[in-house]
This record gives structure tokens, C-alpha cells and sequence, in this order.
């Protein structure tokens, strides 16, 4: 049965796929979890001491330091860490003196909103700005430059002119704080949302622009309008779909990098997401919190590169038969 | 035994000829060089100190005496930015060069060795590239704690891959051409020939990495001291100026934020102009 070529190819392909798909980003996942362990178990300052304060007695630091495994060689200590990540046990915060699962359980949900409400902004925004830039040709240069300075203009910098304009001088949104639910919270979200999504459309915007006029003047797409295809579907079946391809990639980078904006916005905003918690905590030096959300980002960005792979041999079926990217 | 120029040599760039017909570039590359005049000599202007609290006149918009205002602790805001120029200035001018050299230097290795060395960094690189850098240099702060040289060496070793990447596709392009197959067939070692037969032929590609990969570490540089875990108060520094001022900006005072964030962008615009136009030009000759 094995001389079956057929055969033999499935079983080759079957496992290159379970290689790049599963194996790679879970040894990926592990790989940077070790890194990241290791440099922050070099960070300076004791837990026992900020813990006991510096009066206790030398048996007393002994003893918590055995409770805490803290005498532990380090790679023990992050087998330990890591098995009890994985059941969602990432220790106790030394500032706030509870699980820092529980810590992060109401803080990823404001964190989740705002990044969804952005990607909706920043992928419909980008893509129909992009789309008229790379179209309609009086366009192209005005869009060029509004993209142009879009990207060159830093979160923090846009905060601090949508605060001055629209939540001070016109009052429309509020300043600080995350509100209560529902209508509410969208309210009190939107202002952080745009200021995510501005840099991140302006870049999906010059994507798009420059992907959908590469197509524009490729010789297939001349091809299909010079047999008389209607435009429209020449739009939608020889521009688009080609054009898909980087402009699927960028957006999902664009939502993997959002979380670092994130940061920014939710600490400038005085919202109490992951962000605002992971300055505050390396602030603090509250070693488990930090931990426990840059692991979470590393998970979110494997998971988000890992489908950025999938959809591109999805949309290219040309990448199929390549040994990862 | 001399040199046998296969491919012309260039001795300048030709970035006069290029400034000479696009004005926008030519507007952007003086930009830059006002900018690095004001960080070297600028101080010498200022008829005030950086730090000069003058409570008495705090908030005071622009005008002949304080032409970009004054702060909420009466700073004069001019001061302060032609002062913050140079710590602004100076991180991202740091991770410029030691992401762009580390970052050449892997491209050329990786495209000339090939194998699996080349698909080994290809694939730990993609896993840095997905990294958002600022997040990286919230992680080195963490580990060496804040100010300017964590977040500087977390962006020096983030920005190598955007680098790399880019770089390594240029020099694999380079490779298949035939001046290089005329060096190596007369005998040359590859890394005489990747070093003065192929270095010299991308050299605007890097330029024009390097001129780009400025502006984005002046970003992230501004908002690590932004979110209060990089350059400490009272320093001067753009991107802590700009959360300074945010109090101020709410009491209907924004000279402080305005002054520092049209500093950020405006030099931002300018670097990526900059870098564009080299990169299009590069495209163009190679």
C-alpha cells in the first residue's frame, strides 16, 4: 500500500500540515513562554522582601521564599508556572493581593471591546479609503497623503487631539472610564476606539490602494475588461480577489499589533483593561501580572500568524504545497 | 590584482539630482537637517533653562516672549522642545544603527548561505516580526526597569526583522544577477563579493530602511516615555511632553501638547518621505 504515490503524498502532506499549523506554533508558543520566563526572572528586586516588608527575620524569608518554590532551580520554577498557566492559574498580584486570574477576568473583556470595535473601524475604513484611492484615479493622490500622514501620526498624539476636540470642546464623548455596559460603554469607548484604529487604517488604506491598482493595471485584469466583462464583476472576480491577499494579511497584523496600541490608549483613557494593568504592573513591579499578560499576547500573536498562514493558502491556493512561509 | 567593475559605481547617491525635482523631498530632507541643527545648537538660542519654573506665568499661550507658550509649571515650551530634541532625537538615532548593521549583516549572510541557516532565522524572525516592538520594550523596562536604555535595546533587537527581511529579499535579487556571478566565477570569496560587489549596489535600499525604521522607533521611543515607563520627569522629552501637558489640555491650555505632538509629527512625516522616495528610487535603479 505504501507504493501507492497517491497515498504517500496524503500522509507527507498531512503531516507537513500538522507540522505547520499545529507543531510549529505550539513549540513557538513554548520557546518564547521560556524566554520570556527567564528575562523577567533576571528583573531585579525580591518578592519575599515586598511581601514581608524588610523587618521580618531570616527564618521568616526562608520559609516563604520554600512556600513560594522561590528556592526552586529556574527551570523548575517554570515548569510550575507554565502547568498551572495552563489551568489558568497564573499565582497571586503582590500589590493587590489576590489571583491574578482573577485580576485579568473583567479587565480582557474591556481590552477585547475595545480592540473589536477598532478592527471594525480600522478594516471598513482602510479598505473603502484604499479601495476609492486605488479606483477612482482623482483620488488616488488625495488619499495617498491623507494615508501618508495617518500613519505618521503616533496614538498618543491623536488621543490628545480627539480629547481636545471632540470630548472638550464639543463634549460629545467622555474623557475617562470605561461605563457601565451596553449603550453606555459604547458610548465611553468610541473616542479610544478611533484613536486605535486611525494609524492602522491609514496603513490599511495604502495597502489596499496600492494592491488594488497593482491589479487595476495587470494584464489579466485588462484581459477580462478587453472580452467585455462587466465591471463590476471584473471588480469583484480579477481586482479583489487578488487584491485580497495583502490586504487580509495587513488587517490581521493590524489586529495582533492593535494590543500594543491598546496599551497606550487604555492608560491614556484610564481604562481598566490588560493595557493599563500591564503598565501599572511593571510599573509595580508585579512580576506574576506581567507574566501572565505578555503570555496571553504571545498566545494571541501565534494564534493570529498562524491564521494569517491559513487564509493566505486559503485565498492563494499556490502557497499550498510550501514548507511554511 | 585590482577590482573588476562589472556594475557601475556610484560615488554619490544622486539625492541632490533627486531633491532638485521633487520638492516635497527636498522639503523633507531639510527638515531633518533644521532638526539636527536645533538638537546640536538649538540650546544655545533658548534665553531660558529647560527646567526654569515660573509658576507666575504658567499656561501662557504663544507669544514674543515664549514663542510656543509655557507649560503648567510656566516652562517655556520652546525651551524644553529644543532641549527634548536631543533626547528625542538621540534614542531612535541609537536603534537606527544597531538594528540597520545587525540587520544588513544577517540579510547578506542569510541570502548568500542559504540552507537551513536561512530558514531558521526566516522563521524566527517572523516570530519577532508578529512581536508588536512597543510591547517588546514594555517587557525590557520591566526587566531592567524604566528610562531610555531598556526600551532602546528592546527596539534595537525588535526592529532587525522589518530590516532583514526586506533587505534579505533585495540581496536574494542581487544574487541572480550576472555582475555577481561574474565576481564569483572569477574566483572571488563570498564575502568579498558581498561586501564590495553587493553592499555597494543596495547601499539606498539600506539608507532608505534605516531613514524609515528612524521615524517608527522615535514613535514608540515617544509613547514607552508617554505612558510614563521611559524618559523620567522633569527631563525634556517629546513624548513625555505630550502626557505632561494632557492636564493642562484638558483646562482648555494645549500649548504644551500641540508644540511637542506637531515636533513628533511633523518629523515623523519627514523621515517616512524621506525613506519612501529612497526606497522608489533604489527600486528604480536596481
Amino acid at each position: 500500500m505504501a507504493s501507492d504515490p497517491t497515498r504517500v503524498r496524503w500522509v507527507r502532506r498531512g503531516r507537513s500540515h500538522l507540522t505547520r499549523w499545529v507543531i510549529v506554533p505550539l513549540v513557538t508558543i513554548l520557546a518564547a513562554s521560556l524566554v520570556l520566563y527567564l528575562a523577567l526572572s533576571l528583573a531585579p528586586g525580591d518578592p519575599v522582601v515586598a511581601i514581608l516588608g524588610d523587618k521580618a527575620t531570616a527564618a521568616q524569608y526562608a520559609a516563604l521564599r520554600h512556600q513560594l518554590g522561590l528556592d526552586q532551580p529556574v527551570l523548575i520554577r517554570y515548569v510550575h508556572w507554565l502547568g498551572g498557566a495552563v489551568h489558568g492559574d497564573f499565582g497571586d498580584s503582590l500589590l493587590y493581593r489576590q489571583s491574578v486570574a482573577s485580576l485579568l477576568g473583567p479587565r480582557i473583556g474591556i481590552t477585547l471591546s475595545i480592540a473589536f470595535y477598532a478592527a471594525v473601524i480600522f478594516v471598513t475604513a482602510g479598505v473603502l479609503l484604499g479601495i476609492l484611492g486605488g479606483m477612482v484615479r482623482r483620488l488616488s493622490a488625495p488619499v495617498a497623503a491623507v494615508s501618508g500622514i495617518g500613519v505618521a501620526v503616533p496614538v498618543f498624539v491623536a488621543i490628545q487631539v480627539l480629547v481636545a476636540v471632540f470630548a472638550v470642546n464639543l463634549g460629545w464623548f467622555p474623557v475617562l472610564g470605561a461605563g457601565d455596559g451596553g449603550l453606555d460603554r459604547l458610548h465611553h469607548l468610541t473616542l479610544p476606539a478611533i484613536t486605535l484604529a486611525i494609524g492602522w487604517s491609514a496603513y490599511i488604506a495604502q495597502v489596499t490602494r496600492s494592491a488594488v491598482a497593482e491589479q487595476r493595471r495587470s494584464p489579466h485584469v485588462e484581459t477580462a475588461r478587453g472580452r467585455g466583462l462587466d465591471s463590476a464583476w471584473v471588480f469583484r472576480h480579477h481586482i479583489l480577489r487578488n487584491a485580497a491577499i495583502p490586504i487580509v494579511t495587513v488587517s490581521a497584523l493590524a489586529v495582533a499589533g492593535m494590543f500594543a496600541g491598546a496599551v497606550v490608549v487604555e492608560y491614556a483613557f484610564g481604562l481598566g483593561g490588560l493595557g493599563s494593568l500591564l503598565v501599572s504592573s511593571v510599573g509595580s513591579k508585579d512580576y506574576n501580572v506581567v507574566l501572565a499578560i505578555f503570555l496571553i499576547l504571545l498566545i494571541v500573536f501565534v494564534v493570529v500568524t498562524t491564521v494569517i498562514d491559513l487564509v493566505q493558502v486559503w485565498l492563494d491556493p499556490r502557497l499550498r504545497e510550501r514548507q511554511g512561509p | 590584482m585590482t577590482d573588476i567593475a562589472v556594475a557601475p559605481r556610484r560615488r554619490t547617491l544622486g539625492l541632490g539630482r533627486l531633491a532638485s525635482v521633487d520638492p516635497i523631498f527636498a522639503v523633507a530632507l531639510a527638515v531633518i537637517g533644521l532638526l539636527v541643527l536645533l538638537a546640536v545648537v538649538g540650546p544655545l538660542l533658548c534665553p531660558y533653562g529647560p527646567d526654569d519654573v515660573d509658576i507666575l506665568n504658567a499656561n501662557q499661550p504663544p507669544s514674543a516672549v515664549h514663542w510656543f507658550g509655557t507649560d503648567a509649571l510656566g516652562r517655556d515650551v520652546f525651551t524644553r522642545i529644543v532641549y527634548g530634541a536631543r533626547l528625542s532625537l538621540l534614542g531612535p538615532a541609537i536603534v537606527t544603527v544597531v538594528a540597520t548593521v545587525s540587520g544588513t549583516a544577517l540579510a547578506i549572510t542569510g541570502a548568500w548561505r542559504g540552507g537551513l541557516l536561512d530558514r531558521a532565522m526566516v522563521r524566527v524572525l517572523d516570530v519577532v516580526f508578529a512581536f508588536p516592538a512597543l510591547l517588546f520594550a514594555v517587557l525590557a523596562v520591566a526587566v531592567l526597569g524604566t528610562g531610555l536604555v531598556a526600551p532602546t535595546i528592546a527596539l534595537s533587537i525588535a526592529y532587525i526583522p522589518y530590516i532583514t527581511r526586506f533587505l534579505r529579499s533585495v540581496a536574494i535579487g542581487q544574487r541572480n544577477l550576472p555582475y555577481i556571478d561574474s565576481a564569483e566565477l572569477l574566483g572571488f570569496p563570498s564575502m568579498h563579493v558581498a561586501r564590495r560587489h553587493l553592499l555597494p549596489n543596495i547601499r539606498l535600499f539600506i539608507i532608505a530602511q534605516a531613514t524609515l525604521t528612524f521615524g517608527y522607533a522615535l514613535i514608540d521611543l515617544a509613547a514607552i516615555s508617554f505612558i510614563g515607563l521611559g524618559v523620567q520627569p522633569p527631563a525634556a522629552e517629546w513624548g513625555l511632553m505630550v502626557g505632561d501637558g494632557a492636564a493642562a489640555l484638558l483646562n482648555g491650555y494645549p500649548w504644551e501638547v500641540a508644540a511637542a505632538g506637531a515636533f513628533i509629527v511633523i518629523v515623523v512625516v519627514a523621515f517616512n518621505i524621506v525613506g519612501e522616495r529612497l526606497t522608489a528610487l533604489a527600486e528604480a535603479r536596481a
